[in-house]
């Protein structure tokens, strides 16, 4: 588990003071007051949000407590917030804070009475307050979804996130539970994100002191929090993006949201022509890195293992992309074959490099890793320098060159093509081809003795000799064997539409076509008859050869 | 002289005037008289030849004459009774005389009369030395060889034993009837017999005994003299603690002569040797030691095997305690750097290991699988499942644990989580997981479906150490609380139904080199009607000759295994076939040659094809390891799989035997290998074929250039050899062939590094089909690749057999191995035959 991100070079950045930027921070301030205004979810105060009731309750036993606090929402008594804001005025990216509903389970424990639970989220609400200030619109809430859940549950239960708050609007959805355990206090969180309606890692904290746990509560938060851009223009060498809220500077240091050098992960948004969303489509294997920021815009550069991976954005797509985090020791990168059903890959060799190999510079340094049973293999992961680069084999062939950012996920999946047919067709060739080298050294071994034996006159020995040349495979036999393999390979390269295995398997039945053509020249055997022949006339013995 | 001297011309002349002849003889021998020639010398005057003259002269025959004198003649014939045959001649000649008239009669009548002639040569003579002399004048003839055993019989008086013995052989050689030749031949047995005693060669004092023996068995003193060889020989034995040469010497003894007081002493001795160790037996049989009865029973035999009512309590004792002698060459504690499991570890396998899974039989090509511990195992879900019923109860002669499904299931989760010592990484890419249903229910998922089930369970499953053995073998809180020893007492297990502390089967009790003692591990219960055997012991002979006189002397009961000439000599007697039964085994063992992948030098495919083309397979096996032209019991193979296996693919044939490849691809391994071929090692098994057969593979390998030299697989260093001599079994292919090519105990992905992907890619296809025919498919595939490739160099199989004496019973037809369902097998109580009834 890794610590909380300092956020700290956010008040080093120089505002550059130009009236349009300051014209739209006050029109994101209008903004949000606006939006507060129109929603009645949003909590008006702290103390609202909180809510006094269940601490007041003349019923405050603390097993009661915990039943009631985590049964309602601390916020108000209003229903969950209000559909996504399709009416809204379209506000720049960069000028709208997040709207963000973190949600607290506590652990059915005594200690956690509700007068420490109202007391933790007010304290929470603060330390959000004070340390991102306006780029977070939140709400707070005792869960009733959680328990005393831990990572597990946590991990269990991210696939209701969708579910339950895929039209509610928020940004941001925080899950987060406080237990105890020997003495520690254990805080577990998850991020739901509503841009890509998709969950993140689930991450814990421990603290000792029960005093620190809205501490603990709030670098869960910032650790779970994975700041979104959207681009805004893509060029063959560069591609722009503004951080979502990214005009708003948190009042304390702390950071910004994105650095240089950071990685994001990339997604397509859909919409239709009303601009409500169809679907979401992630791009695979294509990372973005951060080579400038500009208070909210920001210029990266493209990795990915496609030649043009992200599309352009238009008024029915939107490119969202969120920063990635290394979480994780490593990533199990499960390689399967295409199929139905796909196969795992296994037993693949896998080269991890920091860089593509190239003509000028092999990359001596890799590590190769080999796919287990399942075809996994476990990538570990790089946290000062996080980008990798695979490459999959297969025989003597790549399978495929990927990037990956290892730590960021604990899984993944990859679809290599499926490469039997041509593997099976290098092991025909390669033992055919050592029939071939016995082929070869035999046929020179009976001519050398033929020809000795012609020498001493002993034609009986010839004759038995080139009887067993005569008895050998010829070059049509071995060009007719490696056609049949060619086909075979070819048909079934062919049934799964890969034309670039069936070009491979062409190129070795060509290059051991070659071979055998040159090893096995019939002009070999015509000079060795005329030798003999030669001898034979001069030793004045009858000719019996053709 | 005065006898009548002529030539034979002269005298053929005479025969026509049988008159005129006698005249001349009168005449002549009146006028010798009066000449005053020297007269012949009296018998009396005559001295007996020397040995030096008897052997070295020309013989000669004394003739003597009226008066007793003597005339020294080349030898008559016939002898050695001339005047007996002549007198037979002369009979038979009168016969012939009926009916002849004229010059017939002319012509008989001259040969009767040469008849009553004896015609001899006088070695001394003038220049006609032949004579002839009146059948009338000759008294008697002492032939030569007479007087040579007159000769011997002064020699033996003289105790000059071997001029005696050479002078007899004179005569025994040619005239092996001759008169009084026994007689001398015995005198010189005893003179022989008496110097060997005098010499304290009282062992092969007793051989020439014996021969005396059966010429003479009353020769006078043979009786004294055999007695006390015997006496001084059995004590002898007895302070080196040889009983049983003591006992050999005194059963001739008594053999011979019966009653003999020397025998008698001895006799006395050792019964009260033995009556001790009896009475001590049914002291421990009484206290309920049977294993501590058996061995003073048995220690009872050793001493004196004719002890009076010997056989009742042997047959008591060791019916109730079975113990199997086992005869072997080399133990499992022999070897240090061979890798392959030996012979005797397997043996050792055989009774220390109880697979859940064991293999029962070959049927067609089929193995067919038995267990010990399952009462059923049910596929659902189209076999991703596996439930199974572990069996509750076992009977008393079985020896495998009682398992109940934690212990089985964590066994399983072992071997699935990596890291564990037990991991199995095929094992793990199979099995998803197991749930415990109950004590005895428990199911395993499958994320694939394995082609057969059963080879992928066989391994042991050993119940856990302690147990409290209250069923269902969770853990007790009373147990946790300290009251473990009340609870033992309260519910002691059932030996038949509750887990056992142990391991089951059998367990080495005794390892000393020279012998190796395996007994239960968990004992019969007192009160049964039959037991079974309950300790195998394991005797190690120099060689297979020892090992074979001990099983028919019955130091043995068993014999695993036999080279195939010894045992086809053996299996031929009548003797043997009425003592023995033989038993083939239901596999044969596969020969055949492994390269090691860590050498640099064999990874080159040109030089393991040479070395597979240089070997003439036929030649080696049947000159070298069967010694049968015939090959009955062996033949040569294409894959490391037996004959019938359906692993076999059709396409390949065995490699040929093809010098011109072999020196061709030894010339390109040459040229890639800079010219020269580095000398390579060979780690061969010890055992004797092995050995041999090793050495001609490497007088072959020399023919085309590449040297190779045995490693003693005794040495430390285990890793510097390029090619292993490897003897197998793979009973299973589909699972068997993984490890065997990687050369290890489980099938692991990173043991196939070294092979090329392709190659790899086809390992791992056999393991992920789910399918029996395919994977039986993908096996032939495999066996077409990898001979291609000369991944090994498959040799021959050979039958082989366990021979067993008729005691044992319930050893199986075509056995698995020698040990197969050992705890059903009973034995009767066995004294040698040579012990009374």
């Amino acid at each position: 588990m890794r610590g909380p991100r300092q956020l700290s070079r956010l008040q080093q950045i120089v505002p550059r003071g130009t009236a349009s930027r300051a014209a739209l921070i006050c029109l994101g301030v209008l903004y949000v007051m606006s939006v507060r205004a129109d929603d009645p979810a949003a909590p008006t105060t702290p103390a609202a949000a909180t809510g006094d009731a269940a601490a007041d309750s003349p019923t405050n036993e603390p097993g009661q407590d915990a039943a009631t606090a985590e049964g309602a929402p601390v916020t108000t008594e209003q229903p969950a917030p209000a559909a996504p804001t399709i009416q809204q005025p379209q506000v720049p990216a960069e000028l709208r804070p997040y709207r963000v509903l973190v949600s607290v389970g506590f652990a059915s424990d005594p200690a956690f009475d509700a007068r420490f639970r109202q007391m933790t989220l007010q304290r929470l609400q603060e330390q959000v307050a004070g340390q991102l200030g306006a780029m977070w619109n939140a709400d707070y809430e005792i869960s009733p979804h959680l328990g005393a859940a831990g990572e597990e549950v946590l991990e269990e239960k991210s696939v209701l996130l969708s579910g339950i708050y895929g039209e509610s609007g928020y940004d941001k959805v925080f899950w987060l539970t406080v237990s105890s355990r020997g003495g520690r206090y254990s805080v577990s969180g998850i991020e739901w994100d509503g841009t890509i309606k998709q969950p993140g890692p689930v991450l814990s904290q421990e603290t000792r002191d029960s005093r620190r746990i809205d501490e603990t509560l709030m670098a869960t938060m910032l650790d779970l929090f994975r700041p979104v851009a959207i681009v805004n223009e893509v060029a063959p060498r560069k591609i722009v993006l503004t951080t979502r809220a990214g005009e708003f500077l948190p009042p304390v240091e702390l950071g910004t949201q994105f650095r240089v050098g950071d990685y994001l992960a990339m997604s397509i948004r859909y919409l239709d022509r009303k601009r409500v969303l169809q679907r979401i489509q992630e791009v695979p294997w294509t990372y973005l890195r951060v080579d400038s920021i500009d208070r909210a815009r920001m210029e990266m550069t493209a990795v990915s293992a496609f030649r043009q991976p992200i599309p352009e954005p238009g008024r029915r797509i939107e490119i969202a992309g969120l920063l990635l985090k290394v979480v994780h020791d490593e990533t199990v990168l499960t390689l399967n074959a295409r199929g139905t059903p796909p196969e795992p890959l296994i037993a693949s060799p896998v080269d991890v490099m920091d860089r593509y190999p190239t003509m000028e510079d092999a990359v001596e340094d890799r590590i190769r890793l080999v796919s287990d049973r399942l075809g996994s293999v476990a990538i570990p992961a790089f946290p000062d320098s996080p980008m990798r680069y695979l490459m999959i084999h297969s025989g003597d062939q790549v399978l495929a060159k990927v990037p990956i950012i290892p730590g960021v996920t604990e899984r993944l999946q990859l679809e290599v093509p499926n490469d039997a047919p041509r593997l099976a067709v290098e092991g025909e060739l390669f033992l055919l081809q050592g029939q071939l080298i016995d082929l070869v050294a035999r046929g020179a071994v009976l001519m050398a003795r033929a020809t000795s034996s012609a020498k001493a006159g002993r034609w009986e020995e010839v004759d038995g000799f080139t009887t067993e040349l005569d008895q050998l495979p010829i070059l049509e036999d071995v060009l007719e064997e490696i056609d049949g393999y060619e086909a075979q390979g070819s048909f079934e390269a062919q049934a799964l539409n890969d034309n670039v295995q069936q070009a491979r398997i062409r190129r070795m039945c060509q290059d051991l076509s070659d071979l055998a053509t040159r090893h096995l020249a019939p002009e070999r055997r015509t000079k060795f008859d005329e030798e003999i022949r030669d001898l034979r006339a001069a030793s004045g013995a009858a000719t019996t050869m053709n | 002289m005065f006898i009548v001297m002529s030539s034979t011309g002269f005298m053929r002349r005479l025969r026509r005037s049988r008159w005129l002849v006698a005249l001349a003889v009168a005449l002549y021998a009146a006028s010798s008289r009066a000449q005053g020639d020297t007269p012949l010398p009296k018998l009396e005057e005559m001295a007996l030849p020397t040995p030096a003259r008897l052997l070295t002269e020309p013989p000669r025959d004394w003739l003597v004459l009226e008066e007793n004198e003597v005339v020294i003649v080349e030898p008559v014939f016939p002898r050695p009774q001339f005047m007996e045959a002549r007198q037979q001649e002369i009979a038979s000649k009168e016969l012939d005389r009926v009916g002849l008239v004229g010059a017939a009669l002319e012509t008989w009548r001259e040969e009767r009369d040469d008849l009553d002639y004896l015609y001899v040569i006088v070695p001394d003579g003038d220049a006609n030395p032949e004579y002839r002399i009146s059948l009338d004048r000759v008294l008697e003839i002492i032939y030569h060889e007479d007087l040579v055993l007159q000769q011997v019989d002064a020699l033996v008086a003289a105790g000059d034993l071997n001029t005696a013995l050479e002078l007899l052989l004179r005569v025994e050689q040619p005239f092996p009837e001759w008169p009084g030749l026994d007689t001398r031949h015995n005198a010189i047995l005893m003179l022989d017999l008496r110097q060997r005693m005098e010499a304290a060669e009282y062992e092969s004092a007793l051989v020439v005994a014996d021969e005396l023996f059966r010429i003479q068995p009353d020769y006078p003193e043979l009786i004294d003299n055999m007695g006390l060889a015997i006496e001084r020989l059995v004590t002898s034995a007895v302070e080196s603690g040889d009983l049983k040469q003591a006992h050999y010497f005194l059963f001739r003894l008594d053999s011979a002569y019966p009653e003999h007081p020397v025998y008698e002493r001895f006799a006395a001795q050792f019964a009260n040797s033995a009556q001790g160790q009896v009475a001590a037996a049914n002291a421990a049989r009484a206290a309920g030691r049977h294993d501590e009865a058996a061995t003073l029973i048995e220690e009872a035999v050793r001493i004196w095997p004719r002890l009076d009512g010997l056989q009742s309590a042997h047959s008591l004792l060791t019916t109730r305690y079975q113990r199997l002698h086992v005869g072997v060459v080399g133990m499992s504690s022999d070897l240090d750097a061979y890798p392959p499991p030996t012979r005797a570890e397997l043996r050792e396998q055989a009774l220390t290991e109880i697979s859940l899974f064991e293999t029962d039989r070959l049927d067609g090509n089929t193995i067919f699988y038995r267990t010990r511990f399952f009462d059923e195992w049910i596929p659902l879900d189209l076999g991703r499942r596996v439930q199974f019923q572990l069996r509750q109860v076992r009977q008393p002669w079985e020896f495998q644990p009682i398992l109940d499904s934690r212990t089985v299931a964590q066994e399983i989760i072992d071997r699935i989580t990596p890291g564990h010592a037990k991991y199995d990484e095929r094992l793990a890419s199979y099995i998803e997981g197991v749930s415990v249903e109950s004590p005895i229910q428990f199911t395993v998922r499958f994320r694939r479906v394995p082609a057969r089930l059963e080879p992928l369970l066989r391994w042991a499953v050993h119940a856990p150490e302690a147990t409290t053995g209250i069923g269902d073998g969770s853990t007790d809180p009373a147990s946790e609380a300290g009251e473990t020893t009340e609870l033992v007492e309260l519910a002691p297990p059932n030996p038949l139904v509750d887990p056992l502390p142990g391991r089951g089967g059998f367990v080495v009790a005794e390892a000393t080199g020279e012998i190796t003692r395996f007994v239960r591990d968990f004992p019969e219960p007192d009160g049964l009607r039959q037991y079974h055997v309950a300790e195998v012991v394991e005797h190690r002979y120099p060689d297979y000759e020892r090992l074979v006189q001990g099983l028919l002397e019955g130091e043995v009961s068993l014999v695993p295994y036999l080279p195939d000439w010894i045992y086809r000599r053996l299996a031929e007697s009548d003797a043997f076939n009425t003592a023995f039964f033989h038993e083939q085994y239901a596999l044969p063992t596969t020969h055949l040659l492994m390269f090691n992948p860590q050498s640099k030098t064999v990874r080159l495919r040109e030089l393991r094809r040479a070395l597979a083309y240089a070997l003439d397979r036929q030649k080696i096996l049947s000159q070298t390891v069967l010694r049968d032209e015939n090959m009955v019991h062996g033949r040569i193979i294409s894959g490391p799989f037996f004959t019938r296996s359906y692993a076999n693919s059709v396409v390949v044939e065995p490699w040929p035997y093809d010098m011109s490849s072999a020196l061709a691809l030894s010339f390109a391994s040459a040229r890639q290998l800079n010219d020269e071929i580095p000398v390579l090692k060979m780690l061969t098994p010890p055992g004797l074929i092995e050995q041999a057969a090793a050495a001609e593979m490497i007088k072959t390998w020399q023919l085309i250039g590449i040297n190779v030299e045995i490693v003693e697989p005794t040495a430390t260093d285990a890793t510097e050899w390029d090619i292993l001599y490897q003897t197998v079994q793979l009973t299973e292919p589909i699972v068997d062939l993984w490890p065997f090519v990687s050369q290890q105990p489980t099938a692991e992905l990173a043991d196939l590094d070294h092979f090329p992907d392709w190659l790899k890619r086809e390992f791992i296809s056999l393991d992920r089909m789910s399918d029996w025919n395919l994977a039986v498919g993908q096996t032939q595939s495999l066996h077409r690749q990898l001979t291609s490739e000369a991944v090994f160099i498959p040799l021959w199989e050979v039958d082989e057999f366990t021979i067993y004496r008729k005691n044992l019973d319930g050893v199986p037809s075509e056995p698995v191995n020698c040990y197969d369902r050992i705890d059903r097998w009973t034995m009767d109580a066995f004294l040698p035959a040579w012990q009374p009834e």
